[in-house]
């Protein structure tokens, strides 16, 4: 945590200086701006006092050795593979919402129920891919309890299948089910009960 | 004679509008919208990773073009359903639903391990139920002299106001380490610095950008820092088991007899989770907390506490329940808000033309009581649909996470939007959430940053405007009335924030205590 903070702490402090210097070049009192009105009196209040916070953590965290490069990895797998998914789902759900919701690619309008079925299936598949096995055979006992004669209809359709690739082609299935859903679902509601204009 | 009659008619006012504001909500689709909202707090609750705040957030964005008094009933009652609903997964999976569950499991998961999950469910819907009624009685009771006094509030005071604000709320939620408190509630002041300030329509921090000119809304934020940091969040986190509940009614049924053996105990946590909640920005969560403490340090089962007591557990649910009325009365007063989900619904009540705040009492003195209704209605949806549905709801817990989470970024991205139709709302959102997970990671609390967020705007005009009155003269900040109260505030929270200091500010005191424990011989000496 020491070396996140050193880091974390210059960045604030570079924030709250550059408020500060911002808060600087606002226009001044005169013309029409009153004295003691003038717009840049309060970032350059909370520049200093966000720079001088930072400050403190800073000098708090590298004297308990926060600066050292070693201080920063983490040598715990669990932690690297939360991470990992951290950074994926982040990178994942950016694209869909920055690059994929109202963009146009090559001069087509990428259509907002299209975009989300996408982003919806992609997500599913890829987060469960390696839970497949494992989620499928509980599925499958329950589809089986249940509805027993659904069941039989898909174990004809997977028949062709090898054993193996089952729960994957039965997550991918399902996956896509569901993106078709709600990606339905949240166009009809928005579009037609909020009159929203879809992007 | 006068002090009781003023009294009586007092109170007689106060039964007359909560009369009429209950006539009010009869409709049967208001009582539909009630158990919606609460069944799908409760849902949101129960799920690690939704929080009240998300929750709030996102269904602001699906209820804005409903009429006003149908919205924030279902807001209300998904707020006060979802905090209630977090204690579920506290005691089944040793997960605290919603941040403000987390005492709930040091008492609520031992039990369930012993076979109570039942009972503890039970005690749990007691103790969020009354917590409710005791911060909706001082809601009822308290707004309206609170609103009344806020009326010698001016510009000063709502500077000084701001500031302890942010102390404060950094200071208890960020209790280890309170200078990060500080950073993210000064950082949401800052961020409500961009855009074009109020007084002279001067652009601040817009790079050139126009969408920037109307400066960062506060939903898409919070639905980003609360959602999609959430979504983020979770996927960080591995999976916990739950434990086999027994799901019969007759066991969730909450115990009169441990109602009746801890009374005190309930008094006193619903008293202070309501005195949680009005503080800004700090919430139920340590509402929670303090509740829980207290009660340890009162109780005479104190080797019990940690390993399931339910003196524990109902004191936990009980504060944190009793701090959404109280974290509205700073909200419908002084507009400002006592917790993070209170800062949304503030958000939403201007979103549906209601001004809160100093004037709410003289514009629309009915509306503080219909709020007191809709948290009474809540109360009681937590309790039959709590009762009830238990079976239904223990469900939900086994949805996963990886199913879950693309439909909640749907509906932040969706409702990010829907608000302004503007794109730069989605990006906004996406900023919040990438920044609120980064800050979580590294232990800076939210609750701050929202509040400094919405505190920006009064903090920035009430400083400007106070100079300008006075000519720059900065005199009156030290010596109004109201303002040296809150100065004297700021200055007690960063003294009692550090050791050193708060051992200085202490010493006189300590001295003092074993000057009157010392026996009269020794005195005598």
């Amino acid at each position: 945590m020491h070396a996140a903070d050193f880091w974390a702490s210059i960045c604030f402090f570079i924030v709250g200086v550059y408020m500060a210097v911002s808060g600087l070049g606002m226009p001044g009192a005169g013309g029409f701006i009153e004295d003691g009105g003038e717009p840049g009196r309060v970032p350059i209040l909370l520049g200093v006092v966000i720079a001088l916070l930072a400050l403190t953590l800073l000098v708090r965290s590298a004297l308990a050795g926060g600066f050292r490069p070693s201080a920063i990895r983490t040598e715990d797998p669990a932690e690297r593979a939360g991470l990992w998914r951290c950074g994926v789902t982040a990178a994942g759900c950016s694209v869909y919402a920055v690059g994929l919701v109202g963009a146009r690619i090559g001069g087509w309008h990428v259509p907002y129920d299209a975009a989300t079925a996408l982003f919806v299936f992609l997500f599913v598949v890829i987060a469960e891919w390696p839970l497949a096995t494992e989620h499928g055979a509980r599925r499958w006992q329950r589809l089986s309890e249940r509805w027993p004669g659904i069941a039989a209809v898909v174990a004809g359709i997977g028949a062709p299948l090898p054993a193996a690739w089952r729960p994957r082609a039965w997550l991918v299935v399902n996956a896509a089910l569901m993106a078709v859903i709600v990606s339905a679902l949240v166009t009809i509601v928005f579009e037609r009960y909020f009159f929203v204009a879809l992007p | 004679m006068n002090a009781i009659s003023a009294i009586l008619d007092y109170l007689a006012t106060t039964l007359g509008y909560i009369g009429s504001a209950m006539a009010g909500f009869g409709e049967p689709i208001i009582l539909l919208y009630v158990v919606g909202g609460t069944l799908l707090g409760m849902c949101i609750g129960m799920l690690p990773g939704l929080t009240a705040t998300m929750g709030v957030a996102l269904l602001t964005t699906l209820t804005y073009r409903m009429d006003r008094d149908a919205a924030l009933m279902i807001l209300i009652c998904l707020y006060v359903g979802a905090i209630y609903g977090g204690s579920r997964s506290a005691i089944l999976l040793n997960i605290p639903g919603t941040p403000a569950n987390a005492a709930t499991t040091l008492d609520g998961y031992p039990l369930a391990r012993m076979g109570k999950a039942g009972p503890a469910m039970g005690i749990a819907t007691s103790g969020s139920f009354l917590g409710t009624l005791i911060g909706m009685f001082f809601l009822a009771t308290i707004a309206p002299l609170l609103a009344d006094y806020a009326l010698k509030f001016q510009t000063h005071e709502f500077f000084w106001l701001a500031i302890f604000g942010i102390l404060i709320s950094g200071q208890l939620t960020a209790l280890d380490d309170p200078i990060k408190g500080w950073i993210a509630g000064f950082l949401g002041l800052g961020v409500a610095m961009i855009g074009q300030e109020g007084l002279y329509m001067t652009d601040r921090f817009t790079f050139g950008y126009t969408e920037m000119q109307g400066g960062i809304a506060l939903i898409p934020a919070m639905v980003g820092a609360f959602g999609f940091s959430e979504v983020i969040m979770v996927m960080f986190n591995r999976r916990a088991e739950i434990i086999k509940a027994t799901t019969t009614l007759r066991d969730v049924i909450p115990d009169p007899r441990d109602i009746f053996r801890y009374r005190r105990t309930i008094g006193r946590s619903g008293i202070l989770g309501t005195l949680i909640g009005v503080i800004p920005g700090v919430g139920e969560d340590i509402g929670a907390w303090v509740s829980y403490a207290a009660a340890r340090r009162a109780s005479k089962e104190k080797a019990k506490f940690g390993k399931g007591s339910v003196e524990g557990l109902m004191a936990a649910e009980t504060g944190n329940s009793a701090a959404p009325p109280g974290a509205l009365i700073p909200v419908l007063t002084l507009g400002v808000p006592g917790s993070a989900p209170a800062a949304v619904l503030l958000a939403a009540m201007v979103l549906h033309g209601v001004r809160p705040g100093p004037m709410i009492m003289i514009e629309s003195p009915e509306f503080v009581y219909q709020v007191v209704v809709m948290m009474l209605f809540a109360a009681i949806a937590i309790v039959v649909l709590g009762i009830l549905l238990t079976p239904v709801l223990l469900k939900v817990l086994s949805i996963p996470r990886e199913r879950l989470m693309p439909v909640v970024f749907v509906l932040c991205v969706i409702g990010s939007y829907a608000i302004s139709q503007r794109m730069f709302d989605v990006w906004v959102m996406v900023v919040f959430g990438i920044l609120g997970f980064v800050l979580r990671r590294m232990n800076y609390p939210m609750a701050p940053l929202v509040l400094g967020i919405v505190l920006g705007d009064i903090f920035d005009k009430s400083f400007r405007r106070s100079l300008v009155i006075t000519g720059g003269d900065f005199g009156f900040y030290f010596t109004r009335p109201i303002c040296v109260v809150l100065m004297l505030l700021c200055l007690g929270t960063l003294i009692m924030s550090f050791g050193p200091t708060r051992r200085l500010a202490m010493r006189p005191f300590s001295m003092l205590g074993h000057a009157l424990r010392r026996p009269k011989g020794e005195a005598g000496r």
